[in-house]
């Protein structure tokens, strides 16, 4: 009994592992570089994280994690409230019915997924603060942001598939 | 046993597909109504805004610590290359100071004077809360940074932020222990200023660029780069006189601001407290009981 119980236990910690590493990923996001610049492009880590559960375990984040972890970006970043919310839920629901596409496939397949999807996600995020504000907000900035989350997705899919071995296969 | 199961499961998976796509949809639905509800500052968002920055504070303030060592220990060892060139500009620029002070202390004294002659009241004394910068808002979308001191510290919102340089921004979400200030570049941030040389107002708006515009000038506004800009004290919410940056017209012919603050390099803050909240009026009936007399 008791190892089951214990095995339980480890389970639900190690369930909400991927939602933790997706909120640090988020925060991230917040840490000052005192890089010349590097504020105004900082990746969308978070966005990333969504990609490679949505693609491979979306178990893993159920859209309420999904839910919550753009809520937390917003508060954390001052971004209107609800915007990456919005956003990243839009890009995992596109992920999740197009998944069948990219799994058992090479890295590289899904990678170029990401390159797709991540300008489509940063144009409509610009679209909805240029929007809201009644500004236009400068477009090349944003788009070096998409250039560096790109850039950065390789990175973040080893981490997360390492992260993923830990967890119990069942999912 | 086997084929009763797929069976089961052949049932199940579709109705699990559609309940995670609803899912999906309608928390899509709630963010769009919660966005429009941040807009018209409900009071519910703020706080929650409020509560996510007090509480990753502590570990924003952990996680920006290393970084901040290094980019210290990086500018040791590249000062060390430059420290000969620098010694020269910086004996050129005392000397220039040396003259200037001539100026300023003459000017003090002439001032003085002048107030005295005209009965002057003085701003109320400011006081001052120094902050450490331990988060900033990565991307292109919003310009703001986070600080490691709160409503404890006697912050409270709307106070200006500065630095050695000039105006930084205005605190917006005041934690205990941690607050937001936006920065002057953000799409959100409007400023009234007063250009220093010509007396002319205008409010200067951030659109997330690093520069921000000059809106609302008068139309027959004499705008060259250059002039420096200030705070103007309207509205009462800043008090008049902080140093912004200076005048830049670009191409375009839009007057902007190129700030004094280089925005890359804000580690410290310091947050002023003016006294400048709005006082209620003293009451009427009391200069009516006067006039009785």
């Amino acid at each position: 009994m008791t190892p089951g119980f214990t095995q339980d236990a480890g389970r639900s910690v190690l369930a909400v592992l991927p939602l933790v590493a997706t909120v640090f990923l988020a925060l991230l996001s917040a840490v000052p570089t005192h890089l010349p610049s590097f504020q105004m492009v900082t990746p969308v880590f978070a966005l990333a994280a969504v990609y490679f559960f949505a693609i491979y375990q979306p178990s893993l984040l159920p859209p309420p994690a999904v839910f919550g972890v753009g809520l937390f970006q917003d508060a954390l970043l001052g971004l209107p409230f609800g915007l990456s919310a919005l956003v990243l839920l839009g890009a995992y629901g596109l992920i999740v019915s197009q998944r069948n596409a990219f799994r058992g496939r090479p890295f590289l397949i899904a990678w170029a997924g990401f390159a797709v999807v991540t300008p489509v996600t940063v144009a409509v995020t610009w679209a909805i603060v240029s929007a809201l504000s009644g500004t236009v907000v400068p477009p090349i900035p944003a788009a070096f942001q998409t250039l560096l989350t790109i850039a950065v997705y390789p990175l973040i899919n080893v981490a997360l598939a390492a992260l993923t071995r830990l967890l119990p296969a069942a999912a | 046993m086997r084929l009763q199961k797929t069976g089961i499961v052949a049932i199940l998976q579709p109705i699990r597909a559609l309940l995670g796509r609803f899912a999906v949809v309608s928390l899509m639905a709630v963010a769009f109504a919660l966005m429009f509800m941040g807009k018209a500052d409900v009071v519910v968002v703020e706080r929650t805004r409020t509560a996510v920055v007090n509480a990753t504070a502590p570990l924003l303030d952990a996680l920006s610590r290393p970084i901040a060592t290094a980019v210290a220990g990086y500018h040791y060892v590249t000062g060390l290359a430059d420290a000969y060139n620098e010694n020269q500009q910086l004996k050129a620029e005392l000397a220039r100071l040396r003259a200037l002070e001539q100026t300023a202390a003459k000017t003090a004294a002439e001032n003085q004077m002048l107030r005295e002659l005209t009965r002057y009241v003085p701003d109320g004394s400011a006081s001052f809360v120094s902050a450490r910068v331990i988060g900033e808002s990565g991307g292109p979308f919003a310009r703001s940074v986070l600080i490691n001191a709160g409503s404890s510290d006697g912050l409270s919102r709307g106070q200006a932020v500065v630095n050695g340089d000039g105006l930084v921004g205005r605190l917006t979400d005041v934690g205990d222990s941690a607050a937001r200030v936006l920065l002057l570049t953000d799409l959100n941030s409007r400023v009234p200023v007063v250009i220093e040389e010509t007396r002319e107002r205008a409010i200067l708006a951030g659109d997330n660029s690093d520069r921000p515009t000059l809106a609302y000038l008068p139309p027959d506004a004499r705008i060259t780069s250059g002039q420096r800009v200030v705070t103007s004290g309207n509205g009462g919410v800043l008090p008049p006189g902080l140093q912004i940056g200076t005048v830049s017209v670009g191409r375009d012919g839009v007057p902007r601001v190129q700030p004094f603050v280089n925005w890359s390099k804000i580690e410290f803050v310091r947050i002023v407290d003016f006294g400048l909240e709005v006082e209620e009026l003293p009451p009427i009936p009391a200069r009516k009981s006067g006039k009785g007399q």
